[in-house]
């Protein structure tokens, strides 16, 4: 009887500690993900005009990589940095935020070339990425 | 009442734009609940801000997917069980300045305002009237307000499981700071 209850305390404190640290658990960065595709960034934009529901449903959440023209480097109210990448829009483009928990390799220049992977979210007007990380 | 976000999309030159459009693309908009339990911050750094200043229209549109939680499980909740993101992917407000002649954007300074229009969150658009206030400083316009925002008048159905996890209503804060749309 001592023994089952012991084993019975045993699993609900293991249980507890899953759950807890589940619970707990911060937003993974994407260093170690493997990138599902490779899209420059007026491939991107234009591909999201064109079919924005598509686009969605197949690469919302994934994470993809990017390379494109910078045309604004814009500094965010938590002091992270998003690149504005040229679509050969107007006004808009591919808008990636830099991950601010990840060693970034320093910010690129406007006009410079840059690649990238991040997270796919959307199209706001601009097609949008999260958590992204410089690649070179 | 034009959608400015539209209008910017249909590709009107940028010279119908100069001087009266101010723009931004990296806004802050900041979801936060207070309950006994715990507190809960999300924040939104991308959010597009479009402000005409002759006529005092304004639009916020922001994407769900880009809030940002201190935990994974609470951001995976908000996405795919409240909010439901991949179905009501944006959360757009547009409404005008009420009391836009009281505003002169020809002279740096802070100005109470008012700011009245739709809000619309899960699918659902809500009247909504919130006290601001925009600030002139050089070039640029900053745009600053704090609203409450019931999570039931937008329909989201928060389960009894984690109710008393998160307030009744939630404190949403916008910061934008807006430069004159110039490409």
């Amino acid at each position: 009887m001592k023994k089952t209850m012991l084993i019975l305390l045993f699993a609900v404190g293991i249980g507890s500690g899953i759950a807890y640290q589940q619970y707990n658990k911060t937003v993974d960065t994407i260093e170690d993900e493997e990138a599902k595709g490779f899209y420059t960034a007026v491939d991107l934009f234009h591909q999201f005009s064109s079919d924005e529901v598509g686009m969605d449903q197949s690469l919302r959440g994934k994470v993809i990589e990017v390379n494109g023209n910078i045309l604004e480097v814009l500094t965010n109210e938590d002091n992270s940095q998003t690149l504005l990448l040229n679509a050969d829009q107007m006004i808009f483009g591919v808008k990636c935020r830099l991950d601010p928990s990840v060693n970034q390799l320093p910010t690129p220049l406007v006009g410079e070339t840059v690649f990238l992977k991040g997270v796919v979210i959307g199209m706001n007007a601009d097609v949008e990425l999260n958590q992204c990380i410089l690649l070179k | 009442m034009k959608y400015l976000l539209t209008a910017l999309l249909t590709g009107i030159t940028a010279l119908a734009f100069a001087q009266s459009k101010f723009f931004t693309r990296n806004g802050t908009v900041t979801f936060f609940s207070s309950a006994p339990l715990e507190d809960i911050t999300a924040k939104n750094y991308s959010t597009i801000a479009v402000l005409d200043t002759e006529t005092g229209n304004i639009e916020f549109s922001a994407l769900m997917k880009s809030f940002e939680f201190k935990k994974a499980l609470m951001q995976e909740h908000f996405n795919e069980n409240y909010v439901e993101s991949d179905k009501f992917p944006k959360a757009v407000f547009v409404g005008s300045v009420r009391n836009l002649s009281m505003v002169d954007f020809n002279k740096d300074g802070a100005y109470d305002t008012e700011v009245s229009g739709e809000m619309t969150i899960h699918g659902i658009s809500q009247r909504l009237t919130a006290a601001g206030q925009i600030i002139k400083r050089g070039e640029r316009i900053s745009l600053q307000s704090k609203f409450i925002l019931k999570p039931e008048d937008y329909e989201i159905k928060i389960p009894d499981l984690v109710r008393d996890k998160i307030a009744q209503e939630i404190e949403v804060t916008v910061k934008a700071e807006l430069e004159e749309l110039k490409r």
